[in-house]
């Protein structure tokens, strides 16, 4: 653990390779996010209403029945904890995609079409990465299963941008730019019939009608924001640029959350983990310090 | 400069690829090669599934095969890697383009054709394809985009079938917006989150999900009020199928308020949608 520790160097972060401590950080986080959605969704959703992918196929609702969702989740722990240990990772990944495809498919079935990102994604993306090593011992494994995994972010921010471009052109940005308030008010209001609080339809008023009352701002803000989803193909780059880009993205997202209230944790999280990694920060830092004020230093 | 050409290639095709779709309002006449299975089963009861796997595969396969054709022409037969690389990479592509828009995939063939004679020149494109996989494999930071392409081209593919989505995210903004929301016997708001698990947001997408499930019109002028309430029926099934506590009023009824602009500021009107006696 000291060298793992001792080892890590803040400016190594960008040398264009990934260091194993930040790999390990890298599996603990996503593997957390992962079982912590995993195991909400096996004990909130018990039925699949609007079956979609494979749900249409077979019944996904199984595995969150009273008798199977514990069994699924030990499952999900102990798989987690392989993938962790670096335990048959060719096993491990596939099989973590497999059920993850299974338990999101279950959610997407109860009328959450797109919510949970590509948490699976990663998984196949990293089985990706340690199939073509067995296959070919000369790829640099260490940079493709981080690689691998950026190219799925680019391409789902990508494909939002072909998404608004496709369906609504220039005009979501420009000429359809007020009706954005409509969306404003529809989220917040959405929140007060939940929760019965005036204050969130009283705020959804306030930023819609902000919104119409600058019309030059707010096609800057949602121009910008295209933008940033048209060229999200960055974070494939290099890892400065990609680090430099999630911070951007996620000014993008605070941004949706100050206007919208709404909050993407299955995309955010992950782009938070692959992209700036605080846990390797901690670690680093924690190493530091543990190298420079603990360890008793030889004269 | 030499060591970022394989990224200056990659943003070149990407940014092709992104920008052709915004020429995707020149009237399109390719509805054929752009619509589902079901338009196909429609026009060609008989022969619908291979009249549909036939438009969708043509052009992705002709633009294949003529790219690998000129390109073993050009390299004989030492580069199979590459070969393959190529025929995959313009297939993919095409679908990309071609389910985007059908105009941005022809296009594309000309950008292409643009690129290769009138800029690089045949023989030099050539060589900046083998140079730019060769400095990827090389430098070993940049994964070619591999995965994106394939990723991009099933989500446009399989736009509904997790771990695939067309990220729709607020792509459109209409003319009005909805909120769903409970009223009891004294006409108060109910709040969801007292009786039901279900929130106002998946309210709302629970409302959609069960329109295009029955195939209903919703939100539009065009929607029937017998289907309304048929929906209207089905959602208060689905907000009170988990019932948090008992619901102490006589009768409930699903509402619906629907905002607008109107000259230049917010205007709402609700309108009782379904109103049922709670047993």
């Amino acid at each position: 653990m000291k060298s793992s520790f001792t080892s890590a160097r803040w400016n190594n972060f960008f040398a264009n390779d990934y260091s194993p401590l930040e790999w390990t950080s890298v599996k603990i986080s996503i593997s957390s996010i992962v079982c912590f959605f995993s195991i909400y969704i096996l004990y909130h959703r018990s039925t699949q209403p609007f079956p979609s992918g494979i749900c249409n196929y077979i019944n996904c609702a199984y595995v969150a029945t009273d008798a199977i969702r514990l069994p699924v989740s030990v499952l999900l722990v102990l798989l987690s904890l392989m993938y962790i240990s670096e335990v048959q990772m060719i096993f491990s990944t596939l099989l973590l995609f497999v059920l993850a495809v299974l338990i999101f498919s279950l959610d997407e079935s109860n009328g959450n079409p797109a919510e949970n990102g590509i948490l699976a994604l990663v998984f196949l993306a990293q089985f990706s990465a340690y199939l073509q090593n067995r296959f070919n011992a000369q790829s640099n494994l260490s940079k493709n299963r981080m690689q691998f995994s950026a190219q799925f972010f680019a391409a789902a921010y990508t494909l939002s941008a072909i998404s608004k471009l496709h369906v609504s052109g220039f005009a979501w940005f420009t000429d359809d730019a007020p009706k954005f308030a409509l969306e404003v008010m529809r989220v917040f209001n959405s929140v007060y019939v939940t929760n019965g609080l005036n204050e969130y339809s009283h705020k959804g008023l306030s930023v819609a009608s902000f919104i119409i009352a600058h019309p030059l701002f707010t096609k800057l803000i949602l121009g910008g924001s295209l933008l940033l989803e048209l060229c999200a193909f960055s974070l494939m780059l290099n890892k400065k640029t990609a680090f430099v880009y999630s911070f951007l993205l996620l000014a993008f997202h605070a941004g949706i959350f100050y206007t919208l209230n709404i909050f993407f944790p299955t995309i955010t999280l992950p782009l938070i983990v692959f992209f700036i990694n605080p846990l390797y920060w901690l670690l680093s830092g924690a190493g530091y310090v543990y190298a420079t004020f603990v360890t008793p230093k030889v004269s | 400069m030499k060591a970022n050409r394989h990224k200056l290639i990659l943003i070149l095709n990407l940014v092709a690829v992104l920008l052709l779709p915004l020429l995707n309002w020149f009237n399109p006449i390719d509805f054929y090669f752009e619509d589902s299975l079901a338009a196909h089963q429609k026009w060609f009861p008989s022969f619908y599934f291979f009249t549909y796997l036939f438009f969708k595969l043509f052009f992705p396969v002709a633009n294949g095969i003529i790219l690998y054709g000129m390109l073993r022409f050009q390299f004989k037969t030492e580069n199979r890697i590459v070969f393959l690389l190529i025929l995959i990479q313009s297939m993919l592509l095409f679908f990309v383009l071609q389910t985007i828009g059908f105009v941005a995939a022809s296009l594309y063939v000309y950008l292409l054709l643009l690129i290769s004679v009138s800029v690089f020149a045949w023989g030099k494109y050539k060589n900046e394809i083998a140079k730019c996989i060769t400095v990827a494999k090389e430098s070993k930071v940049i994964t070619g985009g591999f995965l994106f392409t394939i990723y991009i081209t099933l989500c446009l593919l399989l736009p509904r079938a997790y771990p695939f989505a067309k990220y729709t995210m607020f792509n459109k903004f209409s003319e009005h917006t909805s909120v769903f929301l409970l009223r009891n016997n004294q006409q108060e708001l109910v709040p969801l989150n007292e009786y039901s698990t279900v929130d106002g947001n998946h309210l709302f997408e629970l409302y959609v999900a069960t329109n295009e499930q029955h195939g209903f019109m919703y939100l539009s002028n065009e929607e029937k009020e017998v289907e309304q309430q048929l929906v209207c029926k089905e959602l208060l099934h689905s907000i009170f199928a988990d019932l948090k506590k008992p619901i102490p009023f006589d009768s409930i009824s699903l509402n619906r308020i629907d905002y607008f602009l109107e000259q230049n500021k917010i205007a709402s009107h609700e309108k009782q949608l379904y109103k049922c006696a709670v047993e």
